[in-house]
C-alpha cells in the first residue's frame, strides 16, 4: 500500500490548511513567510485547476503534483507543512516573496522563468494533446493539418505557444482562426459546441476529457517540454535535497505507482 | 453716559476690487429698531453680516458692548450667542423638527439640559405662534412658518441683539404679514433688532431710525417721520421717490 | 485519471453546496472588513476634502487619486509581495479592498457633504456653534442619509471585487465555484457558475433591501429641500 494511515490524516490536515482560508487566515495563523520557525520546515504553493496534476475534490487538494512531491520531500530532512493555493501567475511571486517555499504546479521549465527562480531537475515530460470531437469527421494527423480550421487553447500555457509558434508564426494558420481562453474547460465546451475544431492541451488533461466526454485525441505533439518544482534561486541546499529525492522516488515504485494512478487511462 | 450696545466705527469692505462698504460708522442702543434701506448691491447686508463675523472687514472697528469683536483674540462663537440672525432664505436644519431647530442651540452652545431646552423651545415657537407646528420637519411647513421658526430659533439664545437680512424677500407676498406682524410684536417687546428690508410699512410704524446705505456709504440716517418726509440728501430722494413710483405701480 | 463517479450536473452542485458556503463565508467577511474599512478611511477623507485647509487635504485629494487610479490588482499585488502589509491573505487583501473602496467612499461622502446647502452651516455658525460642532450636529447627519444610494453602489462593487483575493491566495466563493469544476466534474461548470451568480444576486438583494430600508427608516419627512 502506498499510502499508510499516518499519510492519509496528515494529508487531510494539510488539506485543511491549505482549504480553510477563513479561520486560519482570519485569526492569523497563517505560517508567516515560508521559513517558519523551523529551519526545515516548507510551504509548497500550487494553482489548483490543472487536473490531474492539481485540482480540488470535495473541497480537498488532490493530483499528481501533490502526492509526488510529498513524497519527495518524505525522502529529505525537510517537512511539509502545508499547501497554499494561488492563481498561476501569482506563484512565482509568492516563491520570491518567501510565502511559500517551492511550487509544484505543472509549471514548465523555460530560459524566462529560469532568470527569476531555479528548478529541480524535470520530473515529467509534458506534451500537447490535439482534440476534436469525437463524432466529427475532422482528424488532422498532424499539426499542419490544422490549417484553415479554427483551433483553441488556454492562456499562457504551452498548448498556446505551440499553436503560436509552430502555426501562426509559420504562417500555417491565420490568427483570427486562433481562439485563446481564460480556462481549458470552456475551450472544450466550445469545441463541444462546434465554434472551434480543435483544442491543443496538456496530453493528461486531454486524456481526462476525452474519458469523460464525446471528444477524442486526435494525435499528440511532442514538445520536448518538462515540469520541474520551482525553487528560490538562493536555495540551493534545498534544491540538492529535492533532486535526491526525486530520484529516489523514481528509482523506487513509487513514481510509477503514481503515474498509474493519475494517469492511468490509456 | 452709557456706551452704545452695537458701534460700528470706520468700516471698509471689499470683495476684490469691488468696494462694498466705505468707512461705514454706525451706533444704536438697547431697545433700538433700526431700519437700514438703499438700492440692491449697497452693502446693506454685507453691513449686517459684519457685526457678526460671517463676513469680516477690512479696516476699522465694530464694538458690542464697547468691547471690540473685531479683533484676533475675539471669541466669535461667543459672540454670535450676542448676535442673533435671522436669514433671507430661512437655513433652517432640515432634519430637525421646529422645535429641534430651536433648541440645538440651547442643548449644544449653552448646555442646556433636554427638558428644559425643551421648555424654552416651546416658549419661543408660541412667541411666534407656531406651537402647533413644533413637530412639523421644515419641508412641510410653508415660507412664512418657516421664518417664524427661524425667528424662534435666534430668539432662544437670548441675544442682546437681533439682526434680519431681508427676512421677507424670499416669501410670497400673502405670508410676509405673519411674519411682520412677530416682528413688530417683538420690537414692541423691547427686543434691540437691526434691519434690512424693503418693508416701509414695517419701517414707518415700528422703527426708530432708518438708515440709508447708498454706494457702501451712509447718506444719512433719521427717525422714520423726518427720513421718509423730509430726507435732506438727493440721493435719498431720488431712491424714496423710485419706491414710491414702483409702489403706485405695482 | 481515476474513476470518478459522475452524477448529473445539479446534484454535483447539491453535493458540494457545503464548499460553496466556506466560500461564501469567505466573500461575506471579505466584503464586510473591506467596506468598514472604506467607510473607516473614506468619511474622515471626503470631510477632510471638503472642509480641510492647506497641506492635509492636497495629501487626501492625491492619495485619492492615486488610489482610485491604480487597478486593484496592482494594488493587492503590491500589499502582498511588494509591501508585505500581512502575511495573512485576508488580512491584506480587506486592507487593498478597504483602501481602495475608502478612496471612492470619500467621493461619495464629499458630493453629500457638498449638497447639503451651505446657508444651514452659517445658520448653524450664526448662533455660536464651533465649525466642527456645526458640521457634526447640521451637515453630517443631512450627509448620511444622501450617501445612501452611492454606499449601495459601493457595497455591490466591493462584493464582486472580492474574487481578485485569488492572486494572493485565498478562496473565496467565486475561486471555489471554479475549483469545483476544474477539479471534478467539468460538464458541470455551467451550473456552478449560475449558483454562484445568484448566490451573488441573493447576497446584493438583501444588501441593498436592507439599505432601503435603513434609508427609509432616517428619511427627513417632507424631503430633503427645507
Amino acid at each position: 500500500m502506498r499510502m499508510s494511515e499516518n499519510r492519509t490524516s496528515r494529508r487531510e490536515y494539510l488539506t485543511a490548511v491549505g482549504g480553510t482560508a477563513v479561520t486560519l487566515s482570519i485569526a492569523g495563523c497563517m505560517g508567516g513567510g515560508g521559513g517558519g520557525s523551523d529551519e526545515n520546515e516548507i510551504v509548497a504553493g500550487t494553482a489548483p485547476g490543472f487536473p490531474p496534476f492539481e485540482m480540488k475534490q470535495e473541497g480537498e487538494l488532490v493530483g499528481f503534483d501533490i502526492d509526488l512531491l510529498e513524497a519527495v520531500v518524505d525522502e529529505t530532512e525537510y517537512t511539509l507543512t502545508g499547501w497554499k493555493e494561488f492563481e498561476f501567475k501569482s506563484l512565482i511571486p509568492a516563491l520570491t516573496n518567501d510565502n511559500i517555499d517551492v511550487v509544484a504546479a505543472g509549471m514548465t521549465i523555460n530560459d524566462e522563468r529560469d532568470q527569476t527562480i531555479d528548478f529541480t531537475d524535470p520530473y515529467y515530460s509534458s506534451n500537447q494533446a490535439i482534440v476534436v470531437r469525437a463524432d466529427g469527421d475532422f482528424s488532422p494527423g498532424s499539426l499542419s493539418d490544422l490549417s484553415g480550421h479554427a483551433v483553441g487553447a488556454q492562456k499562457g500555457t504551452t498548448g498556446e505557444s505551440v499553436v503560436q509558434e509552430q502555426l501562426i508564426d509559420g504562417g500555417s494558420l491565420s490568427a483570427d482562426n486562433y481562439n485563446s481562453y481564460g480556462n481549458y474547460v470552456l475551450a472544450v465546451e466550445d469545441l463541444q459546441n462546434g465554434n472551434i475544431d480543435a483544442v491543443v492541451i496538456d496530453q493528461p488533461v486531454a486524456e481526462t476529457f476525452a474519458a469523460q466526454r464525446p471528444v477524442a485525441i486526435a494525435f499528440t505533439y511532442e514538445t520536448g517540454e518538462n515540469f520541474g518544482f520551482g525553487v528560490r534561486e538562493d536555495d540551493d541546499e534545498f534544491t540538492e535535497a529535492l533532486n535526491s529525492g526525486l530520484a529516489a522516488v523514481q528509482d523506487g515504485s513509487t513514481y510509477q505507482d503514481l503515474t498509474n494512478k493519475w494517469f492511468g487511462q490509456q | 453716559m452709557s456706551d452704545p450696545l452695537l458701534r460700528l466705527d470706520d468700516v471698509y469692505k471689499s470683495y476684490g476690487d469691488e468696494r462694498v462698504l466705505s468707512g461705514v460708522s454706525f451706533e444704536m442702543d438697547t431697545g433700538d429698531v433700526d431700519v437700514v434701506i438703499g438700492p440692491s448691491g449697497s452693502g446693506k447686508s454685507t453691513m449686517l453680516r459684519c457685526v457678526n463675523r460671517l463676513t469680516e472687514i477690512d479696516s476699522g472697528a465694530i464694538y458690542l458692548d464697547g468691547e471690540c469683536v473685531t479683533d484676533a483674540d475675539t471669541d466669535v462663537n461667543e459672540l454670535r450667542k450676542q448676535v442673533g440672525m435671522v436669514f433671507q432664505d430661512f437655513n433652517l436644519f432640515a432634519h430637525l423638527t421646529a422645535l429641534g431647530n430651536v433648541t440645538l442651540g440651547l442643548r449644544k452652545v449653552r448646555g442646556m439640559e433636554k427638558s428644559a431646552a425643551r421648555e424654552k423651545g416651546y416658549e419661543h415657537l408660541e412667541q411666534v405662534g407656531l406651537l402647533d407646528q413644533a413637530d412639523s420637519y421644515p419641508a412641510e411647513l410653508s415660507g412664512g412658518q418657516k421664518q417664524r421658526v427661524g425667528i424662534a430659533q435666534a430668539l432662544a439664545m437670548d441675544p442682546e441683539l437681533l439682526l434680519f437680512d431681508e427676512p421677507t424677500s424670499a416669501l410670497d407676498p400673502e405670508l410676509v404679514g405673519e411674519v411682520v406682524d412677530v416682528m413688530r410684536d417683538l420690537a414692541a417687546e423691547g427686543i434691540t433688532m437691526l434691519v434690512v428690508s424693503h418693508e416701509m410699512g414695517f419701517a414707518r410704524s415700528a422703527a426708530s431710525d432708518i438708515v440709508f446705505l447708498d454706494g457702501g456709504e451712509i447718506v444719512e440716517h433719521g427717525p422714520p417721520e423726518q427720513l421718509f418726509e423730509n430726507p435732506r440728501a438727493d440721493r435719498t430722494r431720488e431712491f424714496l421717490g423710485r419706491l414710491r413710483t414702483e409702489h403706485e405701480e405695482g | 485519471m481515476h474513476a470518478f463517479p459522475l452524477q448529473s450536473d445539479w446534484a454535483f452542485v447539491l453535493g458540494s453546496l457545503d464548499l460553496l458556503f466556506e466560500g461564501l463565508v469567505v466573500t461575506v467577511a471579505l466584503t464586510a472588513a473591506s467596506i468598514a474599512l472604506g467607510f473607516l478611511l473614506g468619511f474622515p477623507a471626503g470631510a477632510v476634502e471638503v472642509y480641510g485647509r492647506g497641506p492635509l487635504a492636497r495629501v487626501v485629494e492625491t492619495a485619492g487619486v492615486v488610489l482610485r487610479g491604480t487597478p486593484l490588482l496592482v494594488i493587492i499585488i503590491i500589499l502582498f509581495f511588494v509591501v508585505s502589509v500581512s502575511s495573512s491573505a485576508f488580512v491584506t487583501a480587506a486592507v487593498a479592498l478597504g483602501l481602495r473602496s475608502g478612496a471612492y467612499q470619500s467621493q461619495i461622502f464629499r458630493g453629500a457633504l457638498q449638497s447639503v446647502d451651505e446657508g444651514q452651516l452659517e445658520a448653524a455658525r450664526s448662533i455660536g456653534m464651533g465649525r466642527l460642532q456645526a458640521i457634526r450636529h447640521v451637515v453630517v447627519p443631512q450627509a448620511l442619509r444622501r450617501s445612501v444610494p452611492g454606499f449601495q453602489n459601493e457595497f455591490t462593487i466591493v462584493l464582486k471585487d472580492t474574487s481578485i483575493a485569488i492572486v494572493i491566495g485565498l478562496g473565496e466563493l467565486l475561486t471555489v465555484g471554479q475549483n469545483l469544476y476544474q477539479g471534478g466534474q467539468s460538464t458541470a461548470a455551467l451550473e456552478i457558475f449560475l449558483t454562484v451568480s445568484l448566490i451573488y444576486f441573493v447576497l446584493t438583494f438583501t444588501t441593498n433591501r436592507t439599505l432601503d430600508y435603513v434609508d427609509d427608516y432616517f428619511t427627513i419627512p417632507g424631503g430633503e429641500q427645507a
